[in-house]
C-alpha cells in the first residue's frame, strides 16, 4: 500500500487557497508527494468557483455586514460557505495517473472517500455525479477539481455542523437551480452530520473519519507531516493574488 | 451598446449564464460565459470567449463547435451555449 503525506491545518481563506494552488503547482513538477490536506477556514469564509461571477454567486452585502471574507478559487463549481465551527475541507493533490485520467472517474474515486467517511458515522451516503455527496437526498459535501499537465488538485467540503442559516444568507442560488433540485430553499437541500445524527458532531471526529475514508477510497496509508519550505514560500507569493480585487472580480 | 443576459438551468443542477454586449452592427462586442460548471483545460473557456468577440449570429455555431475537441465541459454542453447566444441575439 502506498503512503501519502497528510497535513492537518487551519488558516484564512486567502492562505488556504494559496496553499492548495502551491501544492498543485509543486506536485505537477514532482517536487512534493501525493498529499491529503485537511483544513478549516478560520475565520469562516466563502469561496466561489473559477467560472462564477461574484454577484451571481454570493450576497456581498451580507458578507460585508458579517465581515465574512471571500475569494475566487482556481477550481470550477459553485460558491461555498466554509464555517469555522462546522465544516472541514479536504484537498487532494496527486499525480493524475495515480487517480484516473478520466475527469468524471477521478471525481468519483476521490468523492468515495467522503462517502466512506460519512459511513463511519452509521449514515448512508451517495456520490451524485459530477461532484456532490448527499445524505437522505440532501447535499452534505461538494468538490471541485483543477488539473495541470501531470497533477490534479481536488478540494471539497464535509459539513459536520455548519450554520445553515448563515450559509443560506451568504450564497446566492438562482431560482431555476432550486427548482431543479426540487426544493424551495438552500435549507431544504443541504444538511450536516450533526443534523442527520441528532447530536453535536465534533471537528476531530470528522477529521478522523475523513482520514479513514480517504485511506479506503484511495487504498493508501497516511503519514502526518508538514508543508515544505518551498510550498510555504510559493503560497506566500500566491496569497497576494487571492486577496486582490483583480482576481476576485475576474469574471 | 446593447446588453443582454441569458440563463439556462441545466438538468443535473448546474447553471450557465451568458452576459453579452452587442455593437451597433449586431456583432458580439463582449461575452462572459459563467456558472458553477467545470471546463478542462480551464483557460479554453476564455479563449473561446475571445474568439466569439466580433462574431455575428450566423458565425457563432462554427466557432463554438471548433472547441468541442479542444476542451471537456462538465455540467453543461456547448450546444447549451450556442442555444443561449442565439437566444440573446433575438432579445
Amino acid at each position: 500500500m502506498a503512503t501519502w503525506r497528510l497535513i492537518i491545518s487551519e488558516g484564512n481563506v486567502f492562505w488556504n487557497m494559496a496553499v492548495d494552488e502551491a501544492m498543485l503547482l509543486l506536485r505537477d513538477e514532482d517536487k512534493i508527494p501525493n498529499t491529503l490536506r485537511l483544513y478549516v477556514f478560520n475565520p469562516s469564509a466563502v469561496t466561489i468557483g473559477y467560472f462564477q461571477r461574484v454577484n451571481d454567486a454570493v450576497n456581498t452585502s451580507f458578507l460585508e455586514k458579517r465581515n465574512i471574507p471571500f475569494t475566487r478559487r482556481i477550481t470550477g463549481g459553485g460558491s461555498v460557505y466554509h464555517d469555522v465551527n462546522g465544516e472541514v475541507t479536504y484537498s487532494i493533490v496527486a499525480s493524475i495517473r495515480d487517480i484516473a485520467t478520466d475527469v468524471l472517474k477521478s471525481y468519483e474515486i476521490i468523492c468515495k472517500g467522503i462517502v466512506y467517511a460519512i459511513n463511519k458515522f452509521g449514515l448512508d451516503a451517495q456520490f451524485v455525479p459530477i461532484n456532490d455527496v448527499i445524505v437522505g437526498g440532501k447535499k452534505i459535501s461538494g468538490s471541485a477539481q483543477s488539473r495541470k499537465k501531470r497533477a490534479l488538485l481536488q478540494h471539497g467540503t464535509l459539513m459536520y455542523n455548519t450554520d445553515l442559516m448563515t450559509l443560506a444568507s451568504s450564497l446566492k442560488a438562482p431560482k431555476e437551480k432550486l427548482l431543479s433540485h426540487g426544493a424551495r430553499s438552500i435549507l431544504e437541500r443541504v444538511t450536516t452530520l450533526s443534523r442527520e445524527l441528532g447530536r453535536r458532531v465534533t471537528k476531530d471526529e470528522t477529521i478522523k473519519a475523513m482520514i479513514e475514508g480517504f485511506s479506503e477510497a484511495l487504498n493508501v496509508d497516511f503519514e502526518e507531516s508538514k508543508l515544505t519550505d518551498e510550498e510555504l514560500a510559493l503560497a506566500s507569493k500566491l496569497i497576494e493574488k487571492y486577496k486582490s480585487m483583480k482576481w476576485i472580480y475576474k469574471r | 451598446m446593447r446588453k443582454v443576459s441569458v440563463l439556462k438551468k441545466i438538468k443535473g443542477g448546474k447553471t450557465v449564464k451568458v452576459d453579452l454586449e452587442f455593437d451597433e452592427g449586431g456583432r458580439i462586442h463582449n461575452i462572459i460565459i459563467s456558472g458553477d460548471f467545470f471546463v478542462y483545460p480551464q483557460e479554453m473557456l476564455e479563449a473561446l470567449e475571445n474568439e466569439l468577440k466580433g462574431c455575428k449570429v450566423n458565425e457563432v455555431r462554427e466557432v463554438i463547435e471548433k472547441y468541442s475537441t479542444k476542451m471537456t465541459v462538465l455540467g453543461f454542453t456547448l450546444e447549451d451555449v450556442i442555444e443561449l447566444i442565439e437566444k440573446a441575439f433575438k432579445v
